[in-house]
């Protein structure tokens, strides 16, 4: 591949007391794809995400971010720079409006500029209506789309989705991977992980697996499938992650 | 030994046994903080109370202090259920303006109370007095009753909380609240076990701190400052940290005051903050979050 | 995008019709009503020295001086849930900046007002550093200590002080010049908050209070923007001290530092409605009336009734008259209110 990586990573580790939850951890992410994140409960996948998005410090190892080394950069300016991120249970500032949900998230400094963009991603994912409602009172799905919508208020170039699909019903299903994929087509590469191992696998065109914190396998969904090592992670714990959670 | 380590040795066996008093204060404030994340104002104020209780129980009827405390400490535990039931439960899981304001509120009422009924005199409780002079090292006989009934305490709790099923329950829902109730654990009743106990033990502390100083309506602030260094300095949450943290205020107090003059001494509290506060912003009361 | 629209825009319209009833239509004043009472307010408030005694004006001064507080304590506190019990530092050390330059240096009040209000944003600057680092709680006990030990270096640096002595200042203070000067400072105060609160600053600031972490995730610069709001809003305490050290001509520690200048900030701006514009405003005006007449009433009961009057505004409109005005829909849900 003679396409420049838009996010390195190299001898990444972060310890919490005597555990080492992300252990010299390298990969590289090329841009314009979809990426998923595998692994089993524990393995170091929101860790590994909370690092990459400034929210934790790593205690060694380098971030590199479209070309420019960011390691221990304040999560806004790691997010000025064009990395996104949603959170495993969404993060909405639930005293406020949908619409100043948007707008404080808004790239332009331009409040006319913002707004029409708020209104064109509203539009988008239909919650007009609920322009004017707190945040708080949406459902559950409609805030994992605010988020999302929010996000992308930012204008990110890489995305990290914190199991998007994790309590949403079928339909919403479908509408966030519509979503990602109308993104992908516009140039937007995807760092995914969910419980739903059948999802990533059809979703993702490569896959990493991490296990107690280290990258054990990196491939096609299809050699994933047939990995010695990811199958034993999985079948080692005794606990298939590939089942679907039960919806809240 | 020289003389003056004799004086040192002494300065620093005065030290520590305050220090054991103090505990009782930080370790009930640390305990509600825990249970609950509410830093509540009024503790002091709740002290103040005791050693009041203390005060008269001695003044009116002659009782001994030891003896008032024990019945002072387990009014105050009703008085203190009382207080979470109808006030400060309403403030459980709100933003933090609600319950410093309440707690400041409650704080305000207490002293305003204490002033109006029992005016704004110093008082103090002459029970013991004298002092034991062990190896040419002389200990001040109420503090060092003061010292052995708060060592009991903080012992007794501390037991609870390790083993009693009661006291697990405390602490993993200091741990945890969401978990805890998963677990089977009754929440609310927690709570109201947690504030009682709190507030037993700071009005515990003030009976025994009626016994070594003088006391007035507006001394719960003092302590209640003295409390939040001493968790600053130990670790929000940490009841070993609470209890070292507590003995090594007492000591440096002591040292300040043989130094310099009681009123340096009073403000050791407020430099510990400060210092810990410069030295460590991020870390300071351990990592919680 | 054309293609994906349709699926999202059907099936949230279903999840709309169930939330529908919820959004009520606010109640918006019509414009004309909105500025008529604006100047009535600005009438009285200009006019008052010319037609009140000097015991309404002093009070106007007080009242006034405690919208100044509220405003400014707003503007940090309300809108970024960092609760600063800092007032009573900076209020006592605005006192002590103003004292000290009028009576040994011979400055002009207003000059060692403005001084005051300067040194007050760059102490502001030098604690927000460390301490706005600290999540809530423990940014509200830090302070708090703080304050404390401004009051006890106030009273143990004799030098300059005079410790518990105390400043005596030369009483000739003009008080409709301190009203009018107090006046501005609310009204400065006050419109500083309301220009924040419109603006995407204002926005940003509620975001960290409802969530700093997701805040910073999508670009709000947490660190820096709090540091600047909590080095604004320390300004103001500092001027207001410095008028009130000249205008009472004496001052103390135990009074100028003392954490009741906090606590009834933090009160008057709850119980009109942290967070909001107009909120502090009428909470310093109403909340203080009261414990103005009061404190005439019943002088020694007054920290018990002040103390059941914080505890009853707590537990019965946690959200202040203006959170109550919006929910039952009497004045629109604008972040402009």
């Amino acid at each position: 591949m003679a396409v420049e990586p838009i996010l390195r990573v190299s001898g990444l580790t972060r310890r919490f007391g005597g555990v080492v939850a992300v252990d010299q951890l390298a990969f590289a992410l090329t841009p314009n794809r979809i990426w998923g994140l595998i692994g089993p409960n524990g393995s170091g996948k929101t860790t590994l995400f909370n690092l990459l998005s400034g929210v934790l410090r790593p205690d060694s190892g380098t971030i590199e971010l479209f070309g420019r080394d960011v390691t221990g950069w304040p999560s806004h300016r790691i997010n000025a720079l064009g990395l996104g991120r949603t959170f495993q249970l969404t993060r909405l500032f639930r005293q406020m409006t949908v619409y100043e949900n948007l707008l404080v998230a808004a790239r332009q400094a331009d409040a006319a500029a913002a707004r029409a963009r708020a209104d064109e991603l509203l539009a988008f994912v239909g919650l007009t209506p609920l322009r004017d409602e707190y945040a708080g009172n949406l459902s559950y799905g409609q805030q994992k789309l605010l988020e999302l919508m929010r996000l992308l208020m930012t204008e990110p170039r890489l995305i990290l989705l914190d199991e998007p699909f994790a309590g949403v019903n079928p339909v919403m299903e479908n509408r966030l991977i519509g979503l990602i994929h109308e993104l992908l087509a516009r140039g937007v590469t995807f760092l995914i992980t969910d419980h739903e191992m059948r999802l990533i696998l059809t979703l993702c065109e490569r896959v990493l697996v991490l296990d107690y914190g280290k990258l054990i396998a990196e491939g096609e969904p299809a050699a994933i499938q047939r990995d010695e090592r990811v199958i034993a992670a999985y079948l080692g714990r005794r606990r298939t992650d590939a089942t679907p959670e039960p919806a809240p | 030994m020289e003389g003056w380590a004799l004086t040192l040795v002494q300065v620093a066996i005065s030290g520590v046994l305050l220090g054991a008093v103090y505990a009782l204060l930080a370790i009930g404030l640390n305990l509600i903080f825990g249970v609950m994340r509410i830093i509540n104002i009024a503790h002091g104020d709740l002290l103040m109370l005791g050693a009041y209780a203390t005060f008269w129980l001695f003044t009116l009827w002659g009782v001994n202090p030891l003896l008032a405390l024990v019945a002072v400490s387990p009014g105050m535990f009703l008085l203190g259920v009382a207080l979470q039931r109808v006030l400060v439960d309403r403030v459980v899981g709100q933003p933090l303006l609600s319950s410093l304001l309440l707690t400041f509120g409650l704080s305000s009422l207490l002293t305003g109370l204490a002033l109006n009924l029992w005016t704004a005199n110093y008082r103090s409780v002459p029970a013991f007095s004298g002092s034991l002079v062990v190896g040419g090292v002389a200990v001040s006989i109420p503090r060092l009753i003061a010292f052995s009934v708060a060592l009991a305490i903080t012992a007794a709790v501390y037991l609870f909380l390790t083993r009693a099923k009661l006291g697990k329950a405390v602490r993993a829902t200091a741990q945890n609240a969401e978990v805890a109730l998963v677990c089977g654990i009754d929440v609310a009743r927690i709570r109201l076990l947690v504030f009682g106990l709190g507030t037993a033990l700071a009005a515990a502390a003030g009976a025994l701190l009626a016994v070594i100083y003088t006391i007035y309506p507006e001394m719960g602030r003092a302590f209640l400052m003295k409390a939040f260094a001493i968790i600053v300095l130990g670790g929000l949450g940490s009841f070993q940290g609470a209890f070292l943290g507590a003995l090594a205020l007492g000591v440096a107090e002591a040292f300040a005051g043989y130094i310099w003059n009681t009123q340096i001494a009073e403000a050791v509290a407020y430099v510990v903050f400060i210092g810990v506060l410069l030295v460590r912003p991020g870390g300071l009361f351990g990592t919680s979050e | 995008m054309a293609e994906i629209v349709e699926t999202p825009r059907e099936a949230a319209a279903e999840e709309t019709a169930a939330l529908a009833p919820r959004v009520r239509p606010a109640f918006a004043p019509p414009r004309a009503l909105v500025l008529g009472v604006l100047a009535a307010v600005a009438l009285v408030a200009v006019a008052l020295p010319f037609v009140a005694t000097a015991y309404v004006v002093r009070l106007g001064f007080i009242l006034l001086l405690w919208v100044a507080l509220a405003s400014s304590w707003n503007l940090l506190s309300g809108y970024t849930g960092y609760v600063s019990f800092g007032h009573a530092g900076f209020f006592g050390l605005g006192a002590y900046t103003g004292a000290l330059l009028i009576t040994r240096l011979g400055w002009p009040w207003w000059l060692a007002g403005l001084a005051a209000g300067g040194l007050g944003m760059l102490v502001g600057l030098a604690v927000g550093w460390p301490t706005l680092r600290l999540r809530g709680p423990y940014f509200a006990v830090a302070l708090l200590g703080l304050s404390e030990v401004a009051r006890i270096v106030a009273t143990v640096w004799e030098p300059l002080t005079r410790g518990g002595l105390g400043i005596t200042l030369p009483p000739t203070a003009d008080l409709v010049a301190d009203y009018y000067a107090m006046l501005a400072l609310a009204v400065a105060a006050t419109a500083l908050v309301w220009a924040v609160a419109r603006s995407r600053l204002g926005l940003r600031l509620l975001a960290i209070r409802e969530d700093e972490t997701a805040a910073e995730v999508v670009g709000v610069p947490t660190t820096r923007l709090k540091l600047l709001v909590f080095m604004l809003s320390a300004g103001f305490p500092g001027i207001a001290g410095a008028l009130y050290a000249w205008e009472t001509s004496f001052i103390d520690p135990g009074t100028v530092f003392s954490v009741t200048w906090s606590v009834r900030t933090i009160a008057s701006a709850m119980f009109g409605g942290a967070g909001t514009v107009v909120g502090p405003v009428v909470g310093a005006l109403g909340l203080n009336l009261l414990a103005e007449v009061l404190w005439v009433r019943f002088p020694f009961l007054h920290p018990v009734l002040f103390g059941a009057l914080i505890i009853v505004i707590v537990v019965f409109m946690p959200g202040g008259l203006m959170g109550l005005a919006q929910r039952r829909g009497w004045l629109p849900r604008s972040r402009a209110w």
